[in-house]
Order: C-alpha cells, then sequence, then structure tokens
C-alpha cells in the first residue's frame, strides 16, 4: 500500500515486444465534453433537473454534457537509441497495439498510429529518438501490452554507437564540423468516423508523409547559400546520417534522396563559435 | 436603466392548440419581422403645377392660395403617392423663382397655400406647371406582415411529438391526416399568438451532437410583457430532457437501397408550403391584433434525406429508382448513467425516389458519394 514503482519495475511494449531504450513515456486519453447551455435556464445541470416537473420516481440526473468530438489517446515516448530503429517499421499506417506494465497492472492502446517520429544526434550524447502516437482504438486498463495481435518487427541486437561513429553527408559537411544533426518523419492520420460507431471505420494516410532531416554545423569554408537563389535553382540534396556500432557494424541509417534545402540560418552568440543550421524537406508518396 | 438580458433568462415556451405550453430545450432562438413595403410613385407627383392662366404676382411674405392642376384646368389634387407635404416645403421653379408651402398638405387636397419670402412673378409661360418639390412618400403593402421564428433546440422524442412534428399527426386517431393549427408561446417577454411551423431540419455527422432547427412563421402583433420572464422563473414549468441525438449511435437504415453500407453524415429537411388565408376586413386591418390568417394550409409538405456514405446507387430507372431510408436517433447509450441512456429516441423515415446522387474526391480527402432522396408526404 502506498508504494511507487521505480523506473526498474516498469517495461514498455509494442505489439508484444518489450522496446529497449525507453527514457519516458506519456500518454493518455482525452475526451471533450461541452456544457448543454439552454435558453431561460443556462446549464442544464442538477438544479435544472430539481426545478423540473414529475421528479420523484428517479433521483435526478447530474450535470449534462455532450460529447463533442471522438474520443482519442496520445503518446509520447523518448527513447535512447539502443538497436535499430524500431519505430520506423510501424510508420507506414499499419496500426499496432502497446503500453506500459508494471507489477500486474498496465495502461496500453491499440489501434495505434505514429504521427511523427524523429531521431536527434548530437555531440557527447547518445542518439535519442522521441515518437508520438496516436491510439484509435480503447486507451487505458482492459489492454495486455504483451500480446500481439500482430507479428512484431524485430529491432536486431541490443547495439549502442558514440559520437565519433555517427557519418552525417549534407552541405559542407566534409570540411566543417557537424555538431547535431536530426531526423523526422511526419504522417497525417486522418480517421474517418461513421454513423451509429464510436471506433474509427477506417483510419488513413493522408499522403505524402513529410521527412526532415536537419543539420548544425560549426563553419569553417562553409559557403551560404542565398535565399533569392532558390528562384533559380532550389538546392536539391542527397543527405543522410548513418549510426554504426563501436565496430563498424550499421545500426541504422536516415536519409532523404533529393530533400530541398529550404532553411539555412546562423546563430553565433558571445561564448560561442558561429554556427549554421540546415534543414532540408522531401515528401514520400504513398506509390 | 436599460439592461441587456442574458440568454439563461429568456425561456422559450410552445404550445399546441388545446394542449399545454411547455419549455423548449433551446440552445438559439430569433424573432424577425418583415414587411413588404414597395413605394408608391407617380413619374410626376414631384411637380407642382397650378391652373393660372397668367403670370402670378407675389410680394415679400405673401401668402395666396391656388388650384392644382394642369393650366387652364382641370384642378388635379395632390399626388396620393405623397405622405404629406411639411409647411416649409420649397417650390423650386426654372427661372429662380421659390415658393414654400404655408402649411402641412395631404395628398387629395386641390387648394394649397403658398407663400413667396420676396417679391417675385410666377410666370405663366416658364414657372407655373414646373415646380418642384422633394417628395415624402407613401409606401403600402402588398402582403401581410408576418415574422419568422427560427428556434435552434435539442431534439427528444417529447418535442417531436407535439409542436414540432410538422405532419401533425400526433396520434392514430387523428382525423383528418393533416393538422393546419397554429402554435403560440413566447419568446422572453414577448409573446406570439398565431404561429405556424414550416419546417423543420437536422444535420448530423458522424461523432458528434446535434441540434434541430424548425421555422416557424409568425403572424399578428406581438404581445410585450416586461413582467413574464419574472412570471416564468416565479414557477417555472420546465421540460426535463434528458437526453441527447449523437452521431456516435445515430444510424440510418435501409441505406443499402443508395448503394452504401456506411455513412458519414446526413441531412433530415421537412418542409410544407403552407398558404395563409386572409378576410378583407371591412374597417380595415388596423385592429390590435394585426393582420392574422384564418386559415393555413398545408399545399405540399416534402421530406428529403441526403445521405453521405463511401457510394452511390448507379442503377436508376426511368421512373425513379425508390429509396427507402429511416433515421433511427439515438442517444449515447449510456448503461449505467443518468443522462443519455435511453437509446433510442425517434425515428424518421423517408421513402420516395433518389432525386440526386453524386461523387467527389479533393485533395486529401477521399472519395465520398451522396444521395438526396425525397418523399412528398401530401
Amino acid at each position: 500500500m502506498k508504494e511507487g514503482y521505480v523506473s526498474y519495475e516498469q517495461a514498455f511494449f509494442i505489439d508484444g515486444l518489450q522496446v529497449s531504450g525507453v527514457q519516458s513515456i506519456q500518454g493518455g486519453y482525452f475526451i471533450t465534453e461541452a456544457p448543454v447551455n439552454v435558453l431561460g435556464f443556462g446549464n442544464v445541470g442538477e438544479s435544472f433537473f430539481e426545478a423540473s416537473p414529475n421528479q420523484g420516481q428517479a433521483a435526478p440526473p447530474s450535470n449534462m454534457a455532450a460529447l463533442v468530438s471522438p474520443i482519442e489517446g496520445r503518446f509520447e515516448i523518448e527513447s535512447t537509441l539502443a538497436s535499430s530503429d524500431l519505430y520506423l517499421n510501424y510508420t507506414g499506417g499499419q496500426p499496432f497495439s502497446g503500453g506500459v506494465v508494471y507489477s500486474d497492472k498496465s495502461f496500453g492502446f491499440n489501434s495505434g498510429y505514429i504521427s511523427q517520429h524523429q531521431v536527434s544526434c548530437q555531440v557527447g550524447q547518445l542518439p535519442s529518438t522521441s515518437t508520438s502516437i496516436l491510439s484509435f482504438g480503447d486507451v487505458g486498463s482492459g489492454i495486455n501490452p504483451k500480446e500481439a495481435s500482430f507479428p512484431h518487427a524485430n529491432p536486431g541486437p541490443v547495439a549502442f554507437t558514440n559520437q565519433e561513429n555517427i557519418r552525417v553527408t549534407c552541405r559542407g559537411s566534409s570540411t566543417n564540423r557537424v555538431v547535431a544533426a536530426s531526423y523526422r518523419l511526419s504522417t497525417q492520420l486522418d480517421p474517418i468516423y461513421v454513423l451509429g460507431n464510436t471506433f474509427a471505420h477506417q483510419v488513413d494516410v493522408v499522403w505524402p508523409m513529410i521527412g526532415e532531416m536537419a543539420f548544425s554545423i560549426e563553419t569553417d569554408d562553409y559557403e551560404y547559400k542565398a535565399m533569392r537563389d532558390y528562384f533559380v535553382k532550389p538546392e536539391l540534396s542527397d543527405v543522410s546520417m548513418e549510426i554504426f556500432d563501436c565496430d563498424q557494424n550499421l545500426i541504422q541509417k536516415y536519409e532523404i534522396i533529393s530533400g530541398r534545402l529550404v532553411t539555412e540560418s546562423i546563430s553565433t552568440s558571445v561564448n560561442n563559435l558561429i554556427s549554421v543550421d540546415l534543414s532540408y524537406k522531401t515528401f514520400y508518396n504513398k506509390r | 436603466m436599460s439592461e441587456y438580458i442574458r440568454y439563461e433568462d429568456v425561456p422559450v415556451v410552445i404550445g399546441s392548440l388545446n394542449k399545454e405550453p411547455s419549455f423548449v430545450f433551446s440552445n438559439q432562438a430569433s424573432l424577425s419581422i418583415q414587411q413588404s413595403l414597395p413605394v408608391k410613385r407617380y413619374i410626376d407627383d414631384h411637380v407642382i403645377s397650378f391652373t393660372n392662366t397668367g403670370d402670378i404676382s407675389f410680394l415679400a411674405d405673401e401668402v395666396k392660395t391656388l388650384t392644382l392642376g394642369s393650366q387652364g384646368g382641370p384642378a388635379i389634387p395632390l399626388a396620393d403617392s405623397i405622405e404629406i407635404v411639411p409647411s416649409g416645403t420649397l417650390i423650386t421653379y426654372p427661372t429662380g423663382n421659390k415658393l414654400y408651402f404655408e402649411e402641412d398638405t395631404l395628398p387629395g387636397t386641390y387648394f394649397i397655400k403658398v407663400r413667396a419670402e420676396n417679391d417675385c412673378v410666377i410666370s405663366e409661360s416658364i414657372d407655373c406647371e414646373n415646380g418642384e418639390i422633394e417628395v415624402q412618400r407613401n409606401y403600402s403593402t402588398d402582403n401581410p406582415i408576418a415574422g419568422d421564428l427560427i428556434i435552434n433546440f435539442y431534439l427528444d422524442s417529447g418535442n417531436l411529438k407535439s409542436f414540432f412534428d410538422l405532419t401533425g399527426i400526433f396520434s392514430e386517431d387523428d382525423y383528418p391526416r393533416v393538422n393546419e393549427n397554429k402554435v403560440t408561446g413566447f419568446f422572453g417577454n414577448y409573446f406570439f399568438e398565431d404561429a405556424y411551423l414550416e419546417s423543420l431540419n437536422f444535420s448530423c455527422r458522424a461523432f458528434y451532437p446535434f441540434t434541430a432547427t424548425a421555422r416557424l412563421k409568425t403572424f399578428g402583433t406581438l404581445r410585450y410583457d416586461a413582467s413574464n420572464i419574472d412570471n416564468f422563473f416565479n414557477n417555472p414549468e420546465y421540460n426535463a430532457q434528458k437526453n441527447l441525438p449523437h452521431g456516435a449511435r445515430t444510424n440510418i437504415v435501409g441505406k443499402e437501397d443508395a448503394g452504401m453500407t456506411t455513412n458519414l453524415s446526413f441531412d433530415y429537411t421537412i418542409n410544407s408550403n403552407r398558404s395563409y388565408e386572409f378576410n378583407l376586413e371591412t374597417g380595415g386591418a388596423n385592429g390590435e391584433g394585426g393582420e392574422l390568417p384564418v386559415r393555413s394550409t398545408k399545399e405540399e409538405t416534402v421530406k428529403a434525406l441526403r445521405i453521405e456514405g463511401e457510394n452511390i446507387n448507379p442503377y436508376l430507372t426511368l421512373s425513379g429508382k425508390r429509396a427507402n431510408l429511416k433515421i433511427e436517433l439515438e442517444d449515447i447509450g449510456f448503461t449505467d448513467f443518468e443522462h443519455d441512456s435511453k437509446g433510442k429516441l425517434n425515428s424518421f423515415e423517408v421513402y420516395g425516389p433518389i432525386v440526386s446522387q453524386d461523387i467527389s474526391a479533393g485533395d486529401g480527402s477521399y472519395l465520398r458519394g451522396t444521395v438526396t432522396v425525397q418523399d412528398t408526404y401530401r
């Protein structure tokens, strides 16, 4: 009674597979209700029913409220990349289940879809991932995250990297110091609800998915572009971020082919070197 | 000091003929009055012409009584398109002369009093038939004065089986099978005694609650009772509605006739084309009650249901492909809760031909079809 559960007494599962490297989890369900207000009374609550005639055969209802949007769940998972990127296997619009298990309790979700996944690398840190999951099924208790409704993807063995084994390819990367890089995949989801059904009848990916790769570079001989060059010839580049383990085995590669340079910004301050931030964007179609 | 009244202090209460009025579970209501008043306008009603056949001389501040009409006669009275020519109204002439009406002058007047501020001569050849004034015109109605009472309300089984049922068939024993009766009620401090339901419509989309809109035509004078709101709250009679229809449970039976297996939304409308009959009153219709219809007939009552889903029915026939659709109105259907636990609230049936269909798709969306079924009820 009145004890707590520390981190090593918890586990996070996706499709029955325990996920390694999880740093934090935030999630839950969110129900949007609106008050019912009527002319001549205001908010319809207990006092309304008390003032109504013919009460007495049953207890008056408490406050009325109207459910004004579909009920959905959201989860945010922060992880350290400790193997190949498991979440990439779930970014294509396939539903999955998952949740947190501790002791004999769980808080899970089903019919989950990844709406955004980001991996970030920085000098002095292990690569980290941040994943947003939307659930259009049920959320909370009664869902056993250890059970898999689909065969789970194998993330491969646990493998760690360090900053010297992360290789980045982008504009100026061969002669300037890249100190941070990130890759983000955003997926807009469109749940379709039909009359008479409390679950989403269908969940569609609104194509295209958006891939973005961003780099932070401390400049040496970096050549800036001019913004108005865009009207002459937008820069298209193949950019990538490859993560190897200490034995030079590839853990995960993130890549954008023919990404468009959409941001180039400079930062400097009294105690820091000049750095430039770049970002490239591409769109992934269904076919 | 005047005060704006908050919505929670503005009850809407309606009653059918010979039935107890009841509180309407309304979240919005409006009452507007329109009167069609075409202007009366004749091509020469701004022209002031005198019958005199010679020059008319005026000394300063002299007042003369002159006869309206064309030179040499006959006399023509002031046109009835004019409401009044107020005292002091200026008459301007081509030669620059100016005369003024000495007194208020009403339409039908032959002899007018005019005054000159300075010595002047209204010449026979130029001025006499060509004076001009700015006219205050008469307006006259060509339709009865009518108002529109529009009520947005939470549908329930109770209010649909009385004054908001456009068919007016409240029970199997009702005969004739049409109800032309008026309804009465009040909106805040304003009473209406002669209102007639003309249409009811509601739209539902998946997973959202919805309200209905009723449109009533009102006639006669609104009665204002400044104490009505206070009186109502001293002895309130609320309709203890406990249910709100919701798209999460509401369903359409028979959608397969329209080629669909699921529906995203629907729009239901029942509309009656009503005619209002008025008696000509020998003493005019200026009584305190205003102009009231003696009967309101229902020329045509049409129901239409437009449903939206994943498909359409491409197989139409020359005589019209029939569809039989029934809206099953339901609340959320809580199983262990005080309100919204009734389940089925009401049903609305439409049987008739499919009169329009379309399919569409747009960027970022999906292919969807809509089918409209029309049912001429009477």
